[in-house]
């Protein structure tokens, strides 16, 4: 008896669920799907933190991005320490003193343990200003003067690294975005009249990007970013290496698009709704696209991390963004030396963070890839 | 090491008081017995060369050597023949290193450590009173890399046959000299247009060099028309158009070399010249000996190969290099730290530069704004007043450079410190330069903090400095942003505008550049006649629109050629000092020092040019066990040369 009970209970729990997978929309079922995949919430999150930090980069880095404080050049990373005398205590750091080595001639910093300063939450610190908008001078985290503390050290001019990636961030996150919403744009129209329209059209299109896609990436970037005049103001410059970055960026995606409406054109629900006289731009909107927003997310995702490493590319090279605009290209680019390796390995961070994005953007990827075909 | 013995008698005293700064404690010991000279006039050679002579390939050392060889002191002690030097070369600076001239080369004359000069290749020289004559009076017997002799044909030949010929590329003798003249075959005369006592400086160094004043006549006249009326046909057999072609890729000796074979008088030859690898072997006909009568140079070969500026680091750090200088002060920890493992020894010397980084303010700019701004020494002398020099040695130049305007080296024999390090505007004083500012009128800011000039628009200018392969070096670089930051704080923003070298020449002539940031010798601020020379208001090096009214005034441009509005008169009379310098006074006579003074109290008053640091001094790597390498140099800086470290005294213990 209770077997029965407990065998229609277990149905009846399994017809809701089917019932549920029935009734949910699609999207629902890919963010089911999504949140299964642990890895791509962990680094969904991981780039959360990143792009909310780049928004709100004045508030998130303890120092400012340029202004140089040549007292504490080269300084290696600071500890923070929560042990002083054996006793457990809040996060703090020591002080710094720094001497000239005399034989080597390098400054070489020391802690001086009398001095100490607690880190501390929303300390007041540089100026800047949010969004672009307000002017604050509070920072998410820092000492109080005359204490310094930077967590990834400084490079020549003692900037704090962590301040100038994070400020980079600004800039490298963001190229990622601007150049792959360039390159849906241009992906899905060129790629959508070349699969709709057919004939010479399509033919056209596709000879172009055949021919875009045989270009060597680097030596095509680097002819075309060496033709940006050099006074131009660095927002200008930023946004035509964004269309630089998309120049190939949008051909991958236009050969989705044109692939996927000329399967679904033959598709008998299109025929259908054509039959029952909706629109022609109805059945793309309506119809088509819904069926293949999925790949083109999946796609995007994945061209993101693309676009970054061709601004850090670029930007390593020195044809890509100058100072005094900061982008991890630009940081690296500043590292690019043997003695930065031998001496100051630190200035080498941004590097990491470059990884760190491009994976999680991998990652996400992946797990945008299983969940955008929902109903398998 | 071998055993030696001392032999004051061979060493100057001077020399060894210049030497003792870094003679190592057993250096005392020099001059091995069996070096010792033997007497009768018989020379000594490399084992190398002497297998050749037993094989009957070359004849022996005393028929090579002129009947009186230079002899050479040895500089630490008498060396062994043999061994390879093993450099390399900074594909940005490949010019700059032992693996070229000047290191490498000799010269007619050349420069003692105590600053005097004598004859080197010649045997002696001679400059009339009133400089319009020079003579060379060479060694009989002396002879070119291939055996043949070298006269004064040779000379001759390079000024009527090489500079006169259109088609013949050359660098020639400088536009002073008239004639050339063969009094007999071993005494060479040159006869000026104007008083040119300078020669003495140019036979000191490149432009007194086997690809200048002097060429090998017996082996280029086969590609000579004049010489070969076959050449035409020979050059087209050899694959050129024409003889001048032919004659031009024989004899062009630099940059690169182009046939290996041109036979050369200094003490290492071509062996093989690729883009990557370049080989030297020992000159079998080098003209100097050392004092035991040992045929120079002592190290059998050299072998540069040619990288980035990176690897060449990575190369030096790893050991891989007995000798390299082309680095900056920024090197210089990562190099002692690895001193031990790489088994080299590494140095601070001192650097001709009296300034590493000067601005100049360009006084002929097209906006009349600008133009009046730049025009009024307060203006200069405000904005020198706002730079924190001592910060910017600390932080960027590792604290080894001086702060101080540009101006000549302290090493020079006239230098006055108030031109330099007790400038008066030599100072950190902000408060004083915002103050005047705002006396000339500059004292309405906008929102940003930026003055305003008078026509309302903001003090933002351009600083422009070379980006090219030789240009502006890492910590250049990085005091131009401190400069920048310490300009800000006045209330004067500027710009970074790096720029190709060529590009930097266009825009000069344009005058639309604001402040040119260069480094400088001090030569380049006087020196208006020689082609790189002093282009004050309009930048260094290059062709501004001044120089273009002073080509105008001696006839080297014509007047419809002049550009812009003529030079104001204090710049004039700077012009008219050079002028002066350069026709009249020899080089370390009385009125010489007292010409240059005049010069650089001129520009210590004007200030037209704005010194931060100088005589930065450069790291230079040297094989633990290399000897003879001169640790303190004559005082090049006095006659403005590239420095030479007389590397065909050099030898492997």
């Amino acid at each position: 008896m209770a077997d029965r009970v407990n065998t229609a209970e277990r149905l009846e729990a399994a017809a809701a669920a089917a019932e549920q997978y029935y009734v949910a929309s699609s999207w629902t079922l890919m963010r089911r799907k999504f949140v299964k995949h642990r890895l791509a919430v962990i680094a969904w999150f991981v780039l959360a933190i990143l792009y909310l930090a780049a928004a709100f980069a004045g508030f998130a880095a303890p120092y400012d991005r340029i202004a140089s404080r040549t007292d504490f050049s080269m300084a290696p990373p600071t500890r923070v320490r929560i042990l002083h005398e054996g006793r457990l205590q809040a996060p703090f750091i020591y002080g710094l003193t720094r001497q000239r080595n005399p034989e080597t001639l390098l400054m070489e910093y020391q802690t001086d343990p009398e001095q100490r300063h607690r880190i501390r939450l929303f300390v007041s610190g540089d100026k800047y200003k949010v969004l672009g908008l307000v002017t604050a001078n509070k920072h998410l985290f820092g000492v109080e003067e005359p204490g310094v503390m930077f967590l990834f050290g400084t490079d020549q001019l003692g900037r704090d690294i962590l301040s100038r990636i994070i400020h980079g961030a600004r800039i490298s996150l963001s190229i990622g975005l601007l150049g792959v919403a360039m390159s849906f744009v241009l992906g899905c129209m060129l790629g959508g009249l070349s699969g709709f329209i057919g004939g010479p059209v399509d033919m056209a299109i596709q000879r172009a990007i055949e021919f875009l896609q045989s270009l060597p990436t680097i030596p095509l970037w680097m002819s075309l970013a060496a033709a940006i005049p050099i006074d131009w103001s660095p927002l200008r410059r930023y946004f035509l290496i964004t269309l630089i970055l998309s120049i190939i960026g949008w051909t991958g995606l236009a050969r989705i698009v044109r692939g996927k409406i000329l399967q679904l054109r033959e598709e008998d629900y299109v025929t259908a709704a054509g039959v029952s006289g909706a629109t022609r731009r109805n059945v793309i909107v309506r119809h088509m696209l819904p069926n293949f927003l999925g790949y083109l997310i999946v796609h995007l995702t994945l061209e993101v991390p693309g676009m970054i490493l061709g601004e850090t590319a670029l930007s390593f090279l020195g044809i890509g963004l100058q100072p005094p605009v900061v982008s991890w290209g630009v940081a690296l680019q500043q590292a690019s030396n043997i003695r930065s390796v031998a001496l100051h390995p630190w200035l080498l961070i941004p590097a990491l963070f470059v990884v760190l994005t491009v994976l999680c953007f991998n990652f996400v990827g992946d797990g945008m890839r299983d969940a955008a075909d929902p109903y398998k | 090491m071998q055993t030696a013995k001392w032999m004051p008698v061979l060493l100057g005293a001077a020399l060894l008081m210049a030497t003792s700064a870094w003679a190592s404690g057993e250096g005392e010991d020099t001059a091995s017995s069996d070096a010792a000279m033997t007497m009768g006039g018989e020379y000594k050679e490399a084992p190398m060369l002497a297998a050749m002579v037993a094989a009957g390939e070359l004849p022996p050392v005393d028929e090579r050597l002129p009947i009186e060889p230079k002899v050479l002191e040895a500089i630490e002690e008498i060396g062994t023949y043999g061994g390879t030097i093993e450099v390399f070369a900074n594909a940005n600076h490949p010019w700059n290193d032992l693996a070229d001239s000047p290191e490498r080369s000799q010269y007619p004359l050349r420069m003692n450590f105590d600053g005097s000069i004598e004859a080197d290749q010649a045997k002696a020289y001679e400059l009339a009173d009133d400089f319009m004559t020079f003579t060379l009076y060479l060694r009989e017997g002396m002879k070119w890399s291939n055996g043949d002799d070298l006269t004064a044909e040779d000379f001759v030949f390079v000024k009527y046959q090489m500079d006169d010929h259109e088609s013949i590329d050359t660098w020639g003798y400088p536009g002073q000299v008239d004639t050339v003249t063969a009094i007999d075959d071993y005494t060479v005369q040159l006869n000026f247009k104007v008083p040119y006592p300078r020669i003495v400086l140019d036979m000191l160094h490149w432009r007194g060099s086997d690809w200048t004043v002097v060429a090998p006549s017996t082996w280029l006249k086969q590609w000579h028309i004049e010489y070969n009326p076959n050449a035409d046909a020979k050059a087209k057999e050899e694959g050129f158009d024409n003889w001048a072609e032919a004659f031009n890729n024989h004899h062009t000796f630099c940059c690169p070399a182009k046939d290996v074979n041109k036979p050369t008088l200094h003490p290492w030859k071509w062996k093989e010249h690729t883009t990557t690898v370049r080989i030297w072997e020992r000159n079998p006909f080098y003209y100097a000996v050392d004092t035991a009568g040992q045929q120079l140079p002592y190290i059998d070969r050299i072998v540069s190969q040619t990288v980035n500026a990176e690897t060449y680091k990575l190369k030096v750090v790893a050991g891989e290099a007995d000798y390299a200088g082309a680095m900056t002060i920024g090197d210089f920890p990562l190099l002692k730290q690895n001193e031990e493992t790489g088994n080299y020894t590494v140095k601070l010397v001192p650097h001709v530069n009296g300034g590493d980084v000067t601005y100049t303010f360009v006084l002929d700019n097209l906006d009349p704004v600008k133009r009046e701004l730049f025009n009024n020494v307060d203006f200069r002398r405000a904005m020198s007043l706002a730079i924190d020099r001592e910060e910017i040695n600390e932080t960027v130049w590792l604290g080894q450079a001086v702060p101080r305007q540009a101006t000549l080296n302290a090493d020079v024999s006239f230098y006055k410190s108030e031109w330099g390090e007790n400038h008066p505007y030599n100072r950190y004083a902000p408060d004083e330069a915002n103050s005047m500012l705002d006396a000339l009128g500059l004292d309405e800011r906008n929102r940003d903090g930026l003055r305003l000039m008078s026509n309302g628009e903001p003090m933002s200018f351009t600083l422009t400095y070379d980006a090219g392969a030789e240009g502006a070096s890492e910590q250049e670089i990085l005091t131009h942003e401190l400069v920048k930051e310490d300009w800000a704080a006045v209330g004067v923003e500027v710009n970074l505008n790096p720029l190709d070298s060529d590009l930097i020449r266009q825009v000069e002539t344009e005058g639309t550049m604001d402040v040119r940031a260069t480094r400088t010798s001090g030569m380049e601020m006087y020196d208006f006649l020689s082609g790189n020379g002093g282009m004050l208001g309009v930048g260094h090096r290059g062709a501004g629109r001044f120089y273009s009214w002073w080509g105008a005034e001696r006839g080297n441009v014509p007047e419809a050629d002049r550009i812009g509005e003529p030079p104001p008169e204090d710049l004039a009379m700077l012009y008219q000092l050079g002028r002066a310098d350069m026709q009249s006074t020899l080089f370390g006579s009385q009125e010489y020092r007292d010409v240059r003074t005049k010069i650089f109290d001129l520009h210590a008053d004007k200030l037209w040019t704005i010194g931060v640091v100088g005589m930065a001094p450069y790291p230079l790597v040297v094989r633990n066990n290399l000897g003879n390498v001169p640790r303190v140099l004559p005082p090049w800086a006095e006659a403005w040369l590239t420095m030479n470290y007389y590397s065909n005294m050099w030898y492997f213990k």
